[in-house]
């Protein structure tokens, strides 16, 4: 028998990537249909529209918070990247050599959350996954461009699959599991965001 | 020009004013569905309430939380005076181009 609840990880999801003012109205009619029988796939239908629905309207009313959003973004999370995959290049490459990069996915993960957190912090919440959404579009571009190199053609499997993810599973990941982590603050409401 | 209701809208419009008191997410969206017959997600229905807010066509209070919500309130919406005007200047747009259309008026598509 199934639980009468919705899952609880949906809930979290819109409470922390969900419009401000309708999130609760909209977590408790998704509760009140669950309980009258809708299906699983019907709920999280429902949430991935929501969170898509709220992050789309996003971007498109506010569209300057949007660019400062995917600049101070951009910049936190490459600023970080640069500093600490340095670090790690400066200390272990001669001890692993070529091998290196691959040290860097969790500091690329880091540096992702960092900078979903900040645009978490510092802007409403459907911007986060705005933000996760340019860093994919980003990636697709970046690989369009290194497939116009001739490297490309040359490039070993490892270091492509290297690139593959930090561009699309960990840097999106990161991002949206730093906002995610800032959403579960206890006490923190949205309305104490620096902007609205 | 000034903004008109697209298609969505007035149907939304429309079903906050057939529930009258009982106007939130859940009913709306099945009055549609029982209207359309397509299934529509209920986020697209609570951003339409809020461009519709925006421009002042419907207004919103919360209601009481209830446990079988899991303590979440209800938002409720009614149609405020200029989105009755807004729903009756777009019937009488739609009617007046509705009218000495052949096709439409025989029942064949």
């Amino acid at each position: 028998m199934r639980s009468t609840l919705p899952p609880s990880l949906g809930m979290k999801l819109l409470a922390a990537f969900g419009p401000q003012r309708t999130t609760e109205a909209l977590c408790g009619d998704l509760i009140e249909q669950y309980q009258n029988g809708r299906s699983l796939s019907w709920f999280w239908r429902q949430v991935l529209v929501a969170l898509v629905v709220g992050a789309a309207h996003e971007a498109r009313s506010k569209r300057l918070h949007t660019i400062r959003a995917l600049l101070i973004g951009y910049v936190v999370a490459a600023g970080l990247c640069y500093v600490t995959t340095s670090l790690v290049a400066y200390f272990v490459q001669s001890a692993l050599g070529n091998k290196t990069y691959w040290l860097f996915l969790p500091f690329v993960f880091f540096s992702a959350a960092a900078s979903g957190w900040v645009v978490r912090r510092s802007h409403s919440r459907p911007m986060v996954l705005v933000y996760a959404a340019f860093c994919i579009a980003a990636g697709l571009v970046a690989f369009a461009a290194y497939a116009w190199l001739p490297a490309f053609d040359t490039m070993p499997l490892p270091v492509l699959l290297f690139f593959v993810a930090v561009d699309f599973v960990v840097g999106p990941v990161g991002v949206v599991l730093g906002g995610f982590w800032d959403s579960s603050v206890p006490g923190k409401s949205s309305t104490q965001s620096l902007v609205r | 020009m000034a903004d008109r209701p697209g298609h969505f809208d007035l149907m939304i419009l429309l079903a906050v004013l057939r529930l009258d008191d009982n106007a939130y997410g859940v009913p709306i969206s099945t009055e549609i569905e029982n209207t359309t017959g397509r299934s529509i997600a209920l986020a697209t229905v609570y951003a339409a309430l809020e461009r519709l807010e925006s421009r002042g066509w419907v207004s919103s209070r919360v209601g009481e939380s209830t446990a079988e919500r899991g303590g979440r309130a209800k938002r409720y919406f009614r149609v405020t005076a200029k989105g009755v005007r807004e729903a009756r200047d777009a019937k009488r747009a739609l009617v007046k181009m509705w009218g000495g259309i052949r096709q439409l008026q025989e029942g064949t598509t």
